[in-house]
């Protein structure tokens, strides 16, 4: 069991502070990971805050079949799957507004990636279609294995290990465009 | 941006409104069912009062002759039992509940208790067939069978307390899937609602089935068989494909 399921557990016992130790180890992650499916990291931050939501409210069993985080990222999934279906939230961010949102994920990219080769990796992701996006979030940047990422995005590990060879030719191609060479692709 | 502290702010925020929104709900069902207790309680009454013979001519009854029909006619005054004690009418009784199984709220779930089963063997267990008919260029994933089996406690021998089956089906470039998720006595589990209860049903060979199917694409049906929870999704399948999977496991 790692610490995100004992904290979550003890947040079933009644134990607040599990919760909060939950967003502090997982929110930026998730952020930076849902930002992959909506392209605006405001609402990417309010998906999170309604995947936590669901958390405390609806306080889904977590069986262990596969990592607490995987499965918190999974439920992320769903919420922002559902959230496109449902097409209710604004995807655009306001002109003026566009300065703040860059130095903001700027700001965000740096304190959770930290690598700067990464953060500028990290960048070429604007250009690569979702799918590719998420996949290599989740193996590059977050180390899940093939096995928890098949878990998050509903596929089997053979469909995974085509889309993170098809996402790091599609990456590959687009660092090489800006004269850019990441050997650990 | 919220940083943490202010993120797990208004997550709390947003469950005080949450729980004060389901407590109002609660409390206007039960106002509702308290109106409707009491409109029953009045025809009850009435007809009681009406079947009680208070309208009758008969000759009057004492209290020897019906006292507490029904709870306690006799009175042991040696034990402080009087037809004046109403507490002496008292009547306990403590059901056993069969249906809330202490286990079932379990969260983890421990290797040592892994029973594992064969196709037979989960069919033996659920009490029907759980394998669906797939489209012929379709095969069933063979590692997936090494996932086979059910939870009990105390190493496999006691209790029952996980039977969650996911059943994988694909063509060989995994354009066209089948999943199949059962669970025993219930829906599996699931933290993504697909279906709200209200949709109308099909009927496939006379059992109701809620089929769905999504933008991106994907059939989904979900049903209760012989007490066993079905939740299919497909991809890559035609409605007539589909409905044949379903079909194949209800018979």
């Amino acid at each position: 069991m790692d610490n995100g399921a004992s904290s979550y557990r003890r947040f079933l016992e009644g134990d607040d502070t599990g919760i909060i130790e939950i967003v502090n180890d997982y929110k930026d992650g998730l952020i930076l990971y849902l930002n992959g499916y909506v392209n605006n990291l405001y609402v990417a931050e309010e998906l999170t805050e309604d995947t936590f939501f669901r958390l405390i409210t609806k306080k889904p069993r977590y069986s262990g079949k596969s990592t607490f985080k995987s499965w918190l990222y999974a439920i992320g999934r769903n919420t922002a799957v559902d959230s496109i279906r449902r097409n209710s939230r604004q995807l655009n961010t306001p002109i003026e507004d566009m300065e703040n949102y860059l130095s903001e994920e700027e700001s965000l990219e740096k304190s959770y990636i930290k690598d700067e080769r990464k953060i500028a990796v990290h960048k070429a992701f604007s250009a690569l279609n979702r799918d590719y996006k998420n996949i290599l979030w989740l193996v590059y940047f977050e180390d899940f294995t093939n096995k928890d990422a098949a878990v998050i995005l509903r596929k089997n590990d053979r469909q995974i290990k085509n889309l993170l060879y098809r996402a790091k030719q599609a990456l590959k191609a687009e660092l090489e465009k800006e004269g850019f060479i990441y050997e650990e692709l | 941006m919220k940083n943490c502290d202010e993120m797990v702010k208004s997550l709390f925020e947003r469950r005080e409104e949450y729980v004060a929104e389901q407590r109002r709900k609660k409390e206007a069902v039960i106002g509702t069912a308290a109106s409707l207790c009491c409109v029953c309680m009045v025809a009850v009454l009435g007809l009681g009062v009406w079947k009680s013979g208070i309208f009758d001519n008969s000759p009057e009854q004492t209290m020897q002759d019906a006292l507490y029909p029904g709870i306690k006619d006799t009175f042991d005054e040696s034990k402080g039992e009087s037809p004046d004690n109403p507490a002496a009418n008292n009547k306990i009784i403590v059901n056993q509940i069969d249906d809330i199984s202490v286990a079932k709220h379990n969260i983890c779930l421990f290797t040592d208790d892994f029973v594992s089963m064969d196709n037979d063997g989960l069919n033996e267990y659920y009490g029907v067939n759980i394998f669906p008919d797939v489209p012929g260029d379709m095969e069933e994933w063979e590692e997936q069978k090494e996932h086979f089996g059910i939870y009990r406690r105390d190493g496999g021998k006691g209790d029952v307390y996980w039977d969650t089956q996911v059943l994988n089906y694909s063509n060989k470039d995994f354009s066209r899937t089948v999943n199949v998720t059962v669970d025993k006595g219930e829906f599996p589990l699931c933290d993504y609602m697909l279906f709200e209860e209200t949709e109308e049903k099909s009927i496939i060979n006379n059992l109701e089935v809620a089929i769905g199917y999504s933008a991106g694409g994907q059939y989904y049906a979900q049903f209760m068989h012989k007490n066993v929870g079905f939740q299919i999704s497909a991809e890559g399948l035609t409605e007539e494909e589909f409905t044949a999977v379903i079909s194949s496991l209800i018979k």
